[in-house]
């Protein structure tokens, strides 16, 4: 097990190192840092892109999850299971493969998205070809994916509230959003926590998304910090560099990590009593 | 009343747009690309159901080989996964040990660690070592990986603590010997955890695309997901039916295993076992 913090200690040796051929490592000290935070702008738009797609992402998603769970969550609808097998299906599927017809959709002239605007007559969108649309996109193929997993979560919040509580809301006469916000929402809490969490590591891991549905661009719109991580140490081989991209990505993501082992800690314990 | 209603006619949009990009990959994988990209989304493949695309993928496009590879990895590393971690698990979590503590700690370190950083790391050790396209280099290094050794020693350990010291207790006054009580009585007992393991570790490494694309360059090693990458990069725009079949059978797996264990599925996500 210690073998696993071997990979950190490692990275950050790497990282204060350039690498010049087979067998030469040269140490630089802090030199890959600094031109990553204070020459590098391809490192910062990448950052910026996570953050971009993030912000979007996350409230889109958790509100969907949230949306859907409620309309299930109703005693006397049918179906419920089938529902819920529908809507994770896009979680259990493989990522490129969903990447792939989303590539096929989004396509300029010839793709679904645009020919069925077009027939609304709305104008076409440059879905990836643009520098604020790639993003869009990707927001759009994550939330596709994840809605129904995050969904699952919401719903077995939901059934965790007590119905009392409602018929006592009911009785003081409060209104279906006012129950809402006042009960529901603040009872939720924890789940949309991990909700939360989990999506902000998952945006900091992107790669295979962003790598078939634009490769990062047009430009370097819808670069991720991992495709950049990826390019820096295996296209261009520079694997100390590489290493600095990933010690600060780690860094990033720590305190989020650190809140998701603890809550897995809490709810395994429950799981596996029941 | 009206809400639900409207609830109603929105899941079951919802649904639609959710199960879509599905049926356009399985009919995609019949038709041409001018079918493909086209407003007749709906319609059957105009062809009918020929299955040439799927014949040149496993007769040009070495896909049988390449599912060949992933199910091999898959299954050795679901072997590994299963024999370690409940070994681990059961270790951890009825027998006190020196260090034992520490190593816990280190094992919920490891579950933090982004795959990212372990990247270059494992990468200048698989060119050390010679395995860079070798099935080792798609196993081994997994297990230090995501979902490898450290959650799911994890959940075992969870898992391994319900069950109950006395009888392990008396098994151990009738003479049996540590490892044939975890293999004989503690093993057998846990074995909806492992179901759970097993689900989460084959969808993570049958889906897994980046660390294959760094290990692996031969043709012959690919696993699915860097075929299709290699289609995609290559026969994109030529044969759009082929890339769309081999798509739906990558999925296909996928999909198969979770209408089987749904249950498992839908409880394990319910309690965050699931990333």
């Amino acid at each position: 097990m210690v073998f696993g913090l071997y990979p950190i200690i490692y990275s950050f040796v790497l990282s204060l190192n350039e690498w010049h051929s087979a067998k030469v490592w040269h140490y630089v000290g802090l030199k890959n840092y600094a031109t990553l935070l204070f020459k590098d702008q391809v490192f910062w738009t990448s950052l910026y892109n996570v953050a971009y797609i993030f912000v979007i992402n996350v409230p889109a998603m958790i509100f969907l999850a949230i949306f859907i769970a409620l309309a299930l969550n109703n005693p006397t609808r049918r179906h419920k299971d089938l529902f819920r097998i529908i809507y994770l299906l896009p979680y259990v599927t493989s990522v490129l493969s969903i990447a792939i017809v989303f590539y096929v959709f989004f396509d300029d002239q010839a793709g679904l998205v645009n020919l069925l605007m077009g027939k609304l007559g709305m104008p076409p969108v440059h879905w990836l070809t643009s520098q604020t649309m790639s993003k869009v996109s990707i927001d759009i193929l994550i939330t596709w994916k994840w809605t129904g997993y995050n969904m699952i979560i919401a719903l077995s919040g939901l059934q965790s509230i007590e119905p009392q509580i409602y018929d006592a809301a009911k009785i003081d006469g409060a209104g279906g959003i006012r129950t809402f916000w006042r009960i529901t929402f603040p009872l939720l809490r924890p789940v949309i926590g991990f909700m939360f969490i989990t999506a902000t590591i998952g945006t900091f891991n992107l790669f295979t998304e962003p790598y078939f549905l634009t490769n990062g661009g047009p430009g370097y719109s819808s670069l991720t910090l991992v495709l950049y991580l990826y390019r820096s140490a295996f296209k261009f081989f520079q694997l100390g560099y590489g290493s600095a991209i990933a010690f600060l990505t780690f860094i990033l993501v720590l305190i989020p990590s650190v809140a998701q082992v603890r809550i897995w800690a809490d709810h395994d314990r429950s799981y596996a009593a029941g | 009343m009206l809400r639900k209603t409207l609830g109603t006619v929105l899941l079951i949009a919802g649904a639609a747009i959710f199960i879509f990009p599905f049926y356009f990959m399985l009919m995609g994988s019949f038709k041409s690309n001018a079918e493909i990209f086209s407003m007749k989304i709906l319609n059957l493949p105009e062809a009918g159901f020929d299955p040439q695309y799927y014949v040149a993928l496993f007769v040009k496009s070495y896909f049988g080989r390449s599912l060949l590879n992933s199910a091999i990895v898959s299954l050795i590393f679901i072997a590994l996964i299963i024999f370690f971690s409940s070994l681990a698990g059961f270790a951890f979590a009825k027998y006190r040990f020196p260090g034992r503590n520490v190593l816990f700690i280190a094992l919920l370190a490891t579950i933090m660690l982004p795959p990212q950083v372990t990247y270059i790391p494992l990468f200048i050790l698989m060119t050390k070592l010679r395995w860079v396209n070798t099935y080792q280099a798609l196993i081994l290094p997994r297990l230090l990986q995501g979902f490898g050794l450290a959650f799911s020693t994890f959940l075992m350990q969870q898992y391994m603590g319900y069950v109950p010291d006395e009888i392990l207790d008396s098994a151990r006054m009738d003479g049996c010997r540590d490892f044939r009580i975890y293999r004989k009585i503690a093993f057998p007992m846990v074995k909806s955890g492992l179901v759970v393991i097993s689900l989460i570790v084959f969808m993570d490494i049958w889906n897994d695309f980046t660390w294959p694309l760094i290990a692996i360059s031969k043709l012959d090693m690919y696993t699915v997901a860097l075929n299709i990458a290699r289609l995609f990069g290559t026969q994109r725009d030529v044969f759009w039916g082929q890339i769309m079949a081999a798509c739906f059978m990558s999925s296909l797996p996928l999909i198969i295993i979770f209408l089987v264990f749904r249950k498992t599925f839908i409880s394990g996500i319910a309690a965050g076992a699931f990333k």
